[in-house]
């Protein structure tokens, strides 16, 4: 009975994995397999209003997420820009999280076939329209990666790279 | 990150005059006796052999693409490949010239997929390499520098701008033949292309150059 | 040789790629050219020219990065066993979302006869192929020179942190007021509210 019942579960994941693959067969290359969200803030010991009158206040969760790192500690956080880009099966991606500054832009591509909890990309942050950095990320479910970038305004920017969840805050 | 000097061309002059790729055919049997044994799944094997060969993939794909931290991606890639591919691989012709191949088709692949499709909308004027500072491209670390070296290092660029201005395919041939030494049949076979192709493709990228470096080229 | 050399063998020629035989005859028929022996001189300086000029191999940054992500690579596309499909026109209309929700339900419904089997000693019902992993090691990369990268990971649920220096400062005059998107209520969605808070650290 058990040798039956895992048959009849083969062959339901059987019917599954063709319906997946004819709906992708029209471009392969362009199947989203995920979603990353690149978010940009302002870190500073000083006055956070030098970020501008539009950056927005940063959540408690996200500052004490911030100072549990040594490197990510200051007095003051603002989110001045987000974007959430898809990733794609065979094609790269941009985030443009200041736009339409083109002054700090995160290009990803897919490593590998992705789990439902994590992601290896392929990285790339540009600064000023330089190559700065590349690294192999590993994008996990409550694990970003968070870069500390340039100075600016007596402060720093950081750079949060993570998985972007279902419900979409909006992009562009 | 430092830029590793490179290795002088191994093209030399004979005593008749004669211009030839210095290779010794040890290389080439120590080459097939690695290859055998990367065959048979030995990855020491297959690891001796990336190691003798990166530098030429890596300095002909970055020759070919002048993106440095992309040729370095390029470059593993074309040795992946050439991995999964190895059962394919016939002693008839020389390893060296069956990775350039590889390398051939790793470039062409590259250069297409720069196009980039992502979903939304973004200004594709941004991504043009053109417009990408050319201070990305990395450059020699800074610090003194002898003259000599000095010299050649703006001899070089002058070149490499020079071959920036020609198709990829005549690029290609430049790189082949004149930096990496290869013979007409070993870039026809690299190229998957004719003798006759390569030939006139080689003639026509030479002409070109020699008059974009006429200032060069006859002070010398 | 008296006769005009076919273009191939003389282009052979001029890049010293003859040999033997054809080499000498072509050898011969060259001492009355002198406007080929020239163009053969000029050959000759211009390769010269170039070898001398452009590396014929250049060592990869990070070589040793570069074989290990080469050996990585190699690790991550070993061939897991595939199921074969077949292709079928005739899928690509309703049936097939059919037969995919029907499956989707069929499994469920197994899936439920099963719980009611005896829990002690239950092995997987769906074998699934132990591919051994390669250790992931990050490769963090700088192409610019004089620009630094420290990777800073103190365990498995705490972000990864990159540290760059030796970066340009974005100049102070440089604003981002017309910034398109600013979250206002959810930033980087995967750390904000997930799993436990982190202790803070004041400054």
């Amino acid at each position: 009975m058990q040798a039956a019942h895992r048959a009849l579960i083969r062959i339901a994941a059987v019917w599954l994995m063709l319906s997946a693959s004819v709906s992708a067969q029209e471009d392969p290359g362009k199947a989203m397999l995920g979603e990353v969200n690149v978010t940009v803030y302002y870190a500073t010991d000083g006055d956070p209003a030098a970020a501008g009158a539009r950056a927005a206040e940063v959540s408690s969760d996200t500052q004490s997420r911030f100072r549990s790192q040594p490197q990510l500690g200051f007095k003051n956080y603002r989110a001045i820009g987000q974007d959430i880009q898809p990733v794609l099966r065979s094609y790269e991606s941009w985030a443009q999280p200041l736009k339409p500054s083109d002054e700090i832009l995160i290009k990803f591509e897919a490593r590998s076939a992705p789990t439902p909890t994590l992601m290896l990309l392929d990285l790339e942050l540009w600064l000023s329209r330089k190559k700065i950095l590349k690294t192999d990320a590993r994008l996990e479910g409550n694990r970003p990666l968070l870069i500390l970038g340039p100075e600016w305004r007596g402060g720093r920017l950081i750079v949060a790279v993570a998985l972007a969840q279902k419900e979409k805050s909006g992009s562009n | 990150m430092n830029n590793p000097s490179g290795e002088p061309s191994k093209i030399t002059q004979g005593p008749d005059g004669s211009i030839v790729m210095d290779v010794s055919s040890s290389d080439y049997e120590d080459d097939f006796r690695l290859v055998a044994l990367a065959q048979k799944g030995d990855m020491r094997a297959y690891d001796e052999l990336v190691t003798r060969h990166r530098g030429k993939i890596f300095a002909m794909i970055r020759n070919m693409i002048h993106q440095e931290a992309d040729a370095w991606d390029i470059s593993q890639d074309v040795f992946i490949k050439a991995w999964h591919a190895l059962p394919r691989f016939e002693a008839k012709a020389r390893f060296s010239t069956w990775l350039y191949r590889i390398a051939h088709n790793a470039v062409y692949d590259w250069t297409r997929k720069r196009k980039i499709e992502s979903v939304g909308e973004l200004n594709d004027e941004i991504f043009e390499r053109e417009r990408i500072d050319s201070a990305s491209l990395t450059t020699p670390s800074g610090g003194e520098m002898p003259d000599q070296s000095m010299v050649q290092g703006e001899l070089r660029n002058k070149i490499q701008a020079a071959l920036n201005k020609l198709s990829p395919e005549h690029r290609e041939v430049v790189v082949l033949k004149d930096v990496q030494g290869l013979s007409y049949k070993e870039i026809a076979e690299a190229m998957s292309s004719t003798l006759g192709t390569v030939m006139s493709r080689l003639y026509y990228a030479r002409q070109k150059l020699q008059t974009l470096l006429k200032d060069e080229y006859h002070s010398r | 040789m008296n006769t005009t050399p076919d273009e191939a063998n003389l282009a052979l020629w001029l890049d010293d790629e003859l040999e033997g035989a054809e080499l000498a005859a072509l050898e011969a028929w060259a001492l009355s050219q002198p406007d080929h022996l020239a163009a053969r001189e000029e050959t000759r300086c211009w390769r010269l020219l170039i070898a001398g000029a452009i590396p014929h191999s250049e060592e990869p940054p990070f070589p040793d990065f570069f074989n290990s992500r080469i050996a990585q690579g190699i690790r991550d596309q070993m061939p897991t066993p595939v199921v074969h499909e077949k292709k079928a026109a005739f899928w690509k209309s309703w049936l097939m979302p059919m037969a995919a929700c029907a499956g989707m339900v069929f499994a469920f419904w197994i899936g439920t006869m099963s719980e009611t089997q005896s829990l002690a000693g239950r092995t997987a019902e769906i074998e699934i192929p132990v591919i051994p992993k390669a250790i992931p090691v990050q490769i963090v990369y700088t192409p610019e020179s004089g620009v630094n990268a420290e990777l800073f990971a103190s365990d498995a649920t705490s972000p990864m942190v990159i540290v760059l220096s030796g970066i340009a400062a974005i100049p102070d005059a440089m604003d981002f007021s017309a910034t398109t998107y600013i979250p206002r209520e959810r930033e980087f969605d995967s750390t904000a509210g997930n799993g436990p808070l982190p202790t803070e650290e004041t400054h």
